[in-house]
C-alpha cells in the first residue's frame, strides 16, 4: 500500500473537509393510488450513474451512455428496478407493469424515470419496499413521495428501513378537528370571503329612512338584523358546500371566482343607496349559496384525497363558522358603539363600502378571462 | 380559492425534493450522450484489484486496498458513490474484532467524510491499538481533533507520525498544532524552514503547508500575503476544495468577486463552492443569483430529507450574507461551532452573535480562544 496515498487521504481533511460534490447515492420514488380501483401509478427516478454500476449502459466502453444505449436495456433496467420494488395493498403483492422509460434530471445528474402501473387486487393500507442498490451501497436512500386514498405522506427508505406502511387512517375526532382548523384558517386568509362579510355587518347597526341611515334603536333591533343576514348567508353557503363536497353538484371553479368578486361589488354598491336595505337579505342568501361553492373549492385543493366525507365536511364547515362568529363578535360591539354618529352612517360606512366595491372590482378583473 | 391555492402551491413548492416536480423528457437522437463515465481500461487498478477480490474474498489486504482506491477515486474524480461501494466492501470486515489497522482507516476516512468524527476517532482509536506506529492512522487522527478545536490534544499524533519516519507530514502536522495554540510565528517558522529545504516536495504536501501558512498570514492580518499563498497552494493542488473557497473568502473579502467567480466555475459544484458563488453574484449584483440559490435550496432539501445536515457552515453563511436572516445565521453558526472550529467556523460564529449582539455566543467563543490560544487579528478583542 502506498503510504503517501494513506496520509494523502488524511490531508484532504486536515486542509479541508470533503464536501460531496452532489448529495450520494438518492433515487425518488413517487406513487400515487387512484380514487377507486385497483391502480397504483408508480414513477421511479434512479441515477444513470447507478445503473450503469450494475448493468454497465456504456456497452461499447467508449466513455459516453447515450440515449440509444439505455433505451436498447430497458427491459433490463425495468427488471433491475422491479427485483428491488414491492408494493403491497391489503397485505396482498401487486403487479408490477412498466409503461415508459425517460430521462429526468436531479440535481444536475440524469435520471431514468421509470413508469409503472401497479395492480392491487385488494383493498387496504399500502406499503411500498424499495430496495434497490442498498446491498452495493450503504449510503444509498429512496426519497419516497406517495399519495393514497388517506393522503400524502414523504419519507425516506435507507438499508437498515427500506420498506414504508401507509400509517392507518386518522380516527374521526382528529380529522373533524383538523378540518375545523382549516375552515377558521381559510376564512381568515380568504379576502373575498371576509369583505363579503363586513360589507353585510356595516350598515345592519342602521336602518333606512328612504334618503339616509339612522342607528338602530336598541341592542335587540340591532343585532337581529345582523343575526338574521348572517344566518341567511350562513345557511346558504352550508347548502352548496354539502352539495358540492359530496360531488351531488359539481361547478368549475372559475366563474365562482368571478361570482364572488362580483358580490363583492354588488354588496358595496348596495351599501351606498340606503333604500335598497330591502335586498339585503336576498342578497346575502343568494351570494351564500356561490360562497359555499368556493368553500367546497378550497376544500378540495387541500387535498381531502380519501379522507372521510362526514368529518371532513362538518368539520370544514364548523370552522368557518366559527371564524364568521369571531368576525362578529368582534364587529358587532363595535358597531353597536358608532352607529349612532352621524360621521359613520353618512362617511364611514360608504366610504369603505366604495373602497371594498372598488377591490372586488379589481378582483373581478383579475378573475374575468 | 384564489389565496387558498397560492398557499398550497408555495407549500408544494417549498417541498423541493418532490419528484413529481421534476420535468421529464424521451430526447430525440438516439446518440444523445446523457452521462460521460471513465472509458473501459484494461489496467485500471480498481478493475485489477477487483479481479485478484474475486478469487481471494477472504484476503484482508486486498479489501483494504481496493477501499482506499475507491476512496481516493471519490475524492480525485469527484464522485462520492464512491464512497458508497467502499463501505459496503469494508462494513463486513470492520464489525470483526481482528480487523486490520489499514481496512479500519480507510472506514475511518468514510466516516469523517461525512462528519462522523466521533465514528471515525472510535475506529482510528482501534486501528492505532492494532498497529501503533500506523501514520496514516495517527495523522488522521490529529487531523480531525485540530478541526474540532483540540489542538492540544493532537500533539501526541503528530508526534507518532513525525517518529514513524515521515517527517515532512510531522512538521506540518507540528505547524499547525504551534499555530492553534499561541505560538502562531513559531508554526510559520516551521512551515517555511521546511519549504525552502525541501523545493522538491511532492505537489500535495506543498499544497497542504501553503494552505497553513496562507491561514497562519490571514490570522495575522496579512491577507494580501494569504491570497498569494493560496494562489500558490492552488496551483500546487487544484483539486483541493478547501484552498479554492479559502481563496475565494479573501477575494469576495476585498471585493473583486468577479475573480471569485472565474475560480468558482466547475462541474457538478459543492455546496460550499454554490455557497461562495451566490455571495460573490450578489456583490455584483448577477441575475444567475437565483439560479445559484435554486440548486443550493435544491442539494440542501435532498441532503435534509435524507436527514443529513454536513453543511451547517454554508447554511450559516448563506443565511447571514444571502438571506440576511442572523437570527437563523446565529443559531445555525451555533451549531457549526459545536463540529467544527477552523478559522472560518470561530470568525463565522462570531460575526453572526456581533450582528445579533449575543454576549453569550461571544463569551463562548472568547473562552475557548483565551483557553486554546488561538490567534486571530481580526477577532483580537474577543481574548481580553
Amino acid at each position: 500500500m502506498n503510504l503517501s496515498r494513506i496520509l494523502f487521504a488524511a490531508l484532504a481533511l486536515g486542509a479541508t473537509l470533503a464536501v460531496h460534490a452532489h448529495a450520494t447515492s438518492t433515487s425518488y420514488l413517487m406513487a400515487s393510488e387512484a380514487e377507486r380501483g385497483s391502480e397504483v401509478r408508480v414513477r421511479w427516478d434512479v441515477a444513470v450513474a447507478d445503473v450503469h454500476w450494475a448493468l454497465r449502459l456504456d456497452q461499447n466502453g467508449d466513455g459516453r451512455i447515450t440515449w440509444g444505449e439505455i433505451d436498447s436495456r430497458r427491459e433490463a433496467i425495468a427488471t433491475l428496478a422491479t427485483d428491488h420494488l414491492q408494493l403491497t395493498r391489503g397485505g396482498e403483492s401487486c403487479t408490477l407493469r412498466l409503461e415508459d422509460l425517460l430521462l429526468a434530471p436531479h440535481m444536475g445528474e440524469p435520471h431514468v424515470s421509470l413508469a409503472f402501473r401497479a395492480s392491487c387486487a385488494r383493498p387496504g393500507r399500502l406499503t411500498i419496499l424499495a430496495s434497490l442498490f442498498f446491498e452495493r451501497d450503504p449510503s444509498q436512500r429512496v426519497l419516497i413521495d406517495v399519495v393514497t386514498r388517506a393522503g400524502q405522506f414523504t419519507s425516506v427508505l435507507s438499508p437498515t428501513a427500506p420498506r414504508w406502511v401507509e400509517p392507518a387512517a386518522p380516527s374521526i375526532l382528529a380529522t373533524f378537528r383538523t378540518f375545523v382548523g382549516q375552515g377558521v384558517w381559510h376564512v381568515w386568509i380568504g379576502y373575498d370571503h371576509l369583505a363579503f362579510l363586513i360589507l353585510l355587518l356595516l350598515p345592519s347597526v342602521l336602518r333606512s329612512t328612504g334618503t339616509g341611515w339612522r342607528g338602530a334603536s336598541g341592542f335587540r333591533e340591532a343585532s337581529r338584523d345582523l343575526l338574521t343576514i348572517i344566518t341567511a348567508f350562513t345557511l346558504a353557503h352550508s347548502v352548496t358546500l354539502t352539495l358540492a363536497a359530496t360531488g351531488l353538484v359539481h361547478v368549475p371553479a372559475r366563474p365562482i371566482e368571478i361570482a364572488i368578486a362580483a358580490s363583492i361589488v354588488i354588496a358595496g354598491l348596495l351599501n351606498l343607496v340606503p333604500g335598497a336595505a330591502r335586498a339585503r337579505l336576498p342578497l346575502a342568501f343568494g351570494f351564500g349559496l356561490v360562497h359555499g361553492f368556493g368553500f367546497a373549492n378550497a376544500l378540495a385543493e387541500l387535498g381531502t384525497h380519501g379522507a372521510r366525507l362526514v368529518p371532513t365536511l362538518a368539520g370544514f364547515n364548523v370552522g368557518v363558522e366559527l371564524a364568521q362568529l369571531g368576525v362578529v363578535a368582534v364587529a358587532l360591539p363595535l358597531l353597536m358603539r358608532v352607529r349612532i354618529s352621524t360621521f359613520y352612517a353618512a362617511r364611514f360606512m360608504p366610504a369603505t363600502s366604495l373602497v371594498a366595491a372598488m377591490a372586488g372590482a379589481a378582483w373581478l378583473a383579475a378573475r374575468t378571462p | 380559492m384564489r389565496v387558498t391555492a397560492v398557499v398550497v402551491f408555495a407549500a408544494l413548492a417549498a417541498n423541493a425534493g418532490d419528484v413529481g416536480a421534476v420535468e421529464r423528457f424521451r430526447p430525440a437522437a438516439p446518440d444523445y450522450v446523457v452521462l460521460h463515465v471513465p472509458a473501459r481500461a484494461t489496467n485500471d487498478p480498481i478493475a485489477v484489484l477487483e479481479q485478484q477480490l474475486q478469487f481471494a474474498p477472504a484476503d484482508s489486504a486486498i479489501v483494504a486496498q481496493l477501499g482506499a482506491l475507491y476512496v481516493d477515486r471519490a475524492r480525485t474524480a469527484r464522485e462520492p458513490r464512491y464512497f458508497g461501494r467502499a463501505e459496503a466492501l469494508l462494513q463486513p470486515w470492520v464489525e470483526r474484532p481482528d480487523a486490520p489497522a489499514d481496512l479500519l482507516r480507510v472506514q475511518a476516512d468514510i466516516l469523517q467524510n461525512r462528519h462522523d468524527f466521533a465514528g471515525a476517532m472510535r475506529l482510528l482509536d482501534r486501528a492505532i491499538a492494532r498497529a501503533p506506529r500506523d501514520a496514516g492512522s495517527h495523522l488522521m487522527r490529529a487531523s480531525i481533533s485540530m478541526v474540532q478545536g483540540r489542538a492540544a490534544g493532537a500533539r501526541q499524533d503528530c508526534v507518532a507520525v513525525m517518529t514513524s519516519g515521515q517527517s515532512t507530514a510531522g512538521t506540518v502536522c507540528i505547524a499547525q498544532i504551534l499555530g492553534s495554540t499561541g505560538r502562531l510565528a513559531q508554526g510559520e517558522t516551521l512551515v517555511r524552514t521546511l519549504l525552502d529545504h525541501e523545493p522538491r516536495l511532492a505537489p500535495q504536501w506543498r499544497g497542504w503547508a501553503l494552505g497553513l501558512l496562507a491561514d497562519f498570514a490571514d490570522r495575522r492580518g496579512d491577507a494580501a500575503g494569504a491570497e498569494r499563498l493560496l494562489r500558490a497552494a492552488l496551483a500546487a493542488t487544484p483539486g483541493n476544495e478547501g484552498v479554492r473557497s479559502a481563496l475565494c473568502d479573501l477575494l469576495i473579502a476585498r471585493n473583486a468577486p468577479g475573480e471569485a467567480l472565474a475560480l468558482l466555475d466547475l462541474p457538478s459544484p459543492s455546496v460550499g463552492l454554490l455557497e461562495r458563488r451566490a455571495r460573490a453574484q450578489e456583490l455584483m449584483h448577477d441575475p444567475a443569483l437565483s439560479a445559484t440559490r435554486a440548486r443550493i435550496d435544491e442539494l440542501l432539501s435532498v441532503a435534509a430529507r435524507r436527514g443529513e445536515r454536513p453543511h451547517l457552515r454554508e447554511e450559516a453563511l448563506l443565511a447571514l450574507d444571502i438571506a440576511r436572516d442572523d437570527e437563523r445565521a446565529l443559531a445555525l453558526a451555533k451549531a457549526n461551532f459545536e463540529m467544527q472550529r477552523e478559522t472560518i467556523d470561530v470568525r463565522l460564529l462570531a460575526r453572526a452573535a456581533r450582528m445579533r449582539a449575543d454576549r453569550a455566543a461571544l463569551n463562548e467563543v472568547a473562552r475557548w480562544i483565551r483557553e486554546s490560544g488561538f490567534e486571530d487579528r481580526l477577532l483580537g478583542d474577543l481574548r481580553s
